[in-house]
């Protein structure tokens, strides 16, 4: 695979991970609630993610693991399978979310009316994953996801405070509801860890067949470079919110509303630009959770898995992320709000992180899986502070949900 | 109904009009598709909607009777003009009549919301 | 084999991938089948694959979860003279269908093949 289409799966797996309806939302209202308090959290999240992304990134060319081969195999059958339950019930949760997502944005796009998009998001779905191979779902989702730039565009327009941006990265409280400022603060440091895009990331890693040295300096180039653009797009959306909505008392319940945060400044092309990066973004993460999920019981129960190939050659696995979409449609055609679910799996994803998180530090650091290439002096150290990071926000997670109101005070 | 409870209320009625009242600035402009004004009206006009049967059916605390009747006015009116601008996505002279009325709305629910 | 003098069976065979000659995933180890009695000597046997081998490693409370078999044998054990080589993962000296092993991918795949781009 040559190098651009390498990279490009990194770009996949971090717009499609790092921006799906989650993020839009989340740092929609972040923006339009506490103006820029909260960028650093977004740069943050994003040095994680670029942390454990790369971890699992080097595990799987060094030790041709892939994320749920190594939490059996660390943590043991019986905490490897709540593992995998937990993680398993946030990807249903994640994968409904998107689905729904798509559907809403088909209807911005077309005007029908929503249940039957539904369906026609369900069929596009399905259809790009059995037909399309690995490089070229990459290519339509991870680059029609690009689109999302024009929120950098408009932001740019919109001549924000630089002030207020820069002083939004060092972390402060400048609002009457802390407790609101921490839960966005955890939601948008959730967001940003979503563990399904390191399960797809680590599983493409090895159906490729990762070899050092080559590969680990293009795993360390893909994780960096993919998660920096996330961040930015992700920083974007929070500065046309802060800039558009903070002033007008706007609170952002739609994705319509962000949507509409690109045409106030750039018009029909902005608006639609927008609408079609949300559309390939948020299907991207849609394939993403349903891969994730066919990845992780595959390797969990040591199936036969892989999307490069047919899917007569993994068929447990076919069946499998075939599954999550199917439920996906029946949580969504039953009348539940997506955006509403994808904030539960942000919160509920952030408590299960600590489970797959521990397994792959652990193995990046040792010698015995990893000869030369474990865990530097940065790598480790920055690897068990964010275990630390981790572990408060899993904690603070669910009391913050309940406190705030889903942060609605 | 909470005086916390009902300027939470206001605040949000301020805050779909204010959004109604933008998306209708786009149809006036010429700046925009009908599908999605058609899309986002509609979804714009259920919330306000909701909003206006929440506050109508909620006893009040003493003193916040009258306001509360005058919130749940104001939201159903802000529901009726959105309800139109659905109708509507690409009338432009609509449009301005509604970015008009709902802009109103939002000073008015802005108002309410500061008057405790 | 390669040529070792030990072999860590926790670490380096227990709930590891296994695979057949031609590189088909066919299961984990899900357990290691060991002969003798303690306070004499013992042998490795084979490896144990199946939802039976993993019952007594369940939590208590996801006793039921077996995990979806698709019509995997509840239990084949693997001799020990039947795996070529450990390395990340176990390899197998022959097909997994000859040794019982991947029976629930060889059922999913007569109904997945029925579609069209399968």
């Amino acid at each position: 695979m040559t190098k651009v289409f390498q990279i490009s799966l990194g770009v996949l797996a971090a717009i499609g991970g790092f921006v799906d309806i989650g993020d839009i939302v989340f740092n929609a209202a972040a923006g339009a609630t506490l103006g820029y308090q909260l960028v650093w959290a977004v740069v943050v999240g994003a040095v994680g993610i670029m942390v454990y992304s790369e971890m699992c990134g080097r595990v799987a060319c060094i030790a041709k693991r892939p994320v749920f081969d190594v939490v059996r195999e660390r943590l043991g059958y019986k905490v490897g399978l709540t593992t995998l339950l937990a993680s398993q019930f946030v990807n249903a949760m994640t994968c409904a979310a998107e689905v729904g997502g798509v559907a809403i944005v088909l209807r911005y796009l077309f005007g029908f009316p929503y249940r039957p998009l539904i369906a026609v998001a369900l069929l596009l779905l399905l259809v790009s994953v059995w037909f399309l191979p690995f490089e070229w779902i990459e290519r339509v989702f991870g680059f029609g996801g690009l689109l999302l730039i024009v929120f950098a565009v408009a932001a740019v327009k919109l001549d924000p405070n630089l002030g207020a941006l820069g002083h939004g990265l060092i972390p402060h409280i400048d609002t009457p509801s802390p407790l609101i400022w921490c839960y966005f603060a955890v939601g948008i440091l959730g967001a940003t860890f979503m563990p399904y895009e390191v399960y797809f990331y680590s599983s493409g890693g090895v159906e490729d067949g990762w070899v050092p040295p080559h590969d680990l300096k293009l795993n360390k180039l893909t994780a960096i470079a993919g998660y920096a653009l996330g961040a930015v797009l992700s920083i974007s959306i929070m500065v046309v919110a802060a800039e558009l909505f903070v002033p007008q008392g706007i609170e952002p319940g739609f994705l319509g509303t962000v949507a509409l945060a690109a045409q106030t400044p750039l018009g029909e092309a902005g608006l639609l630009l927008a609408l079609l990066g949300m559309l390939f973004a948020i299907s991207g993460a849609a394939i993403d959770t349903s891969l994730a999920g066919a990845y992780n019981m595959a390797q969990f129960f040591g199936w036969e898995w892989g999307k490069y190939r047919k899917p007569g050659g993994a068929p447990r696995f076919t069946v499998t992320w075939a599954a999550f979409f199917g439920l996906a449609f029946l949580v969504v055609i039953s009348g539940v709000d997506p955006i509403f679910v994808t904030e539960l799996s942000v919160v509920f994803s952030v408590v299960a992180l600590p489970l797959t998180y521990v397994p792959i530090l652990l193995v990046a650091g040792d010698s015995n899986y990893m000869g030369a290439h474990a865990n530097g002096r940065l790598a480790s150290t920055l690897g068990w502070l964010y275990l630390v990071a981790i572990v408060v926000i899993s904690l603070a997670a669910v009391p913050l949900l309940v406190l705030t109101n889903m942060g609605e005070g | 109904m909470t005086e916390y409870r009902f300027s939470k209320d206001s605040e949000s009625l301020q805050s779909l009009a204010t959004e109604g009242s933008l998306l209708a600035d786009g149809v006036v402009d010429g700046r925009t598709t009908s599908a999605f004004v058609l899309t986002h009206a509609q979804e714009l006009a259920s919330n306000t909607e909701k909003l206006a049967s929440v506050v109508a059916s909620t006893h009040p605390e003493t003193g916040l009777a009258e306001k509360m009747m005058r919130l749940a006015a104001l939201a159903r009116e802000a529901a009726s003009q959105l309800r139109t601008l659905a109708g509507h996505p690409s009338d432009a002279a609509a449009a301005a009549r509604v970015r008009s009325a709902l802009t109103n709305t939002a000073d008015a629910a802005e108002k309410l919301a500061k008057s405790l | 084999m390669s040529e070792r003098t030990q072999l860590d069976l926790v670490l380096r065979v227990h709930d590891q991938q296994i695979v057949d000659w031609a590189g088909r995933r066919c299961g984990n180890v899900d357990d290691v089948a060991i002969d003798g009695e303690p306070g004499g000597s013992a042998t490795v046997k084979g490896l144990l694959v199946g939802r039976d081998a993993t019952r007594r490693r369940r939590p208590r409370l996801l006793a039921f979860v077996a995990g979806p078999a698709f019509g995997d044998a509840p239990e084949v054990e693997v001799s020990w003279s039947e795996i070529e080589d450990i390395t990340q993962v176990v390899k197998l000296k022959k097909d997994a269908t000859e040794l019982g092993l991947g029976a629930g991918d060889d059922r999913a795949a007569k109904w997945i093949e029925r579609i069209p781009g399968s």
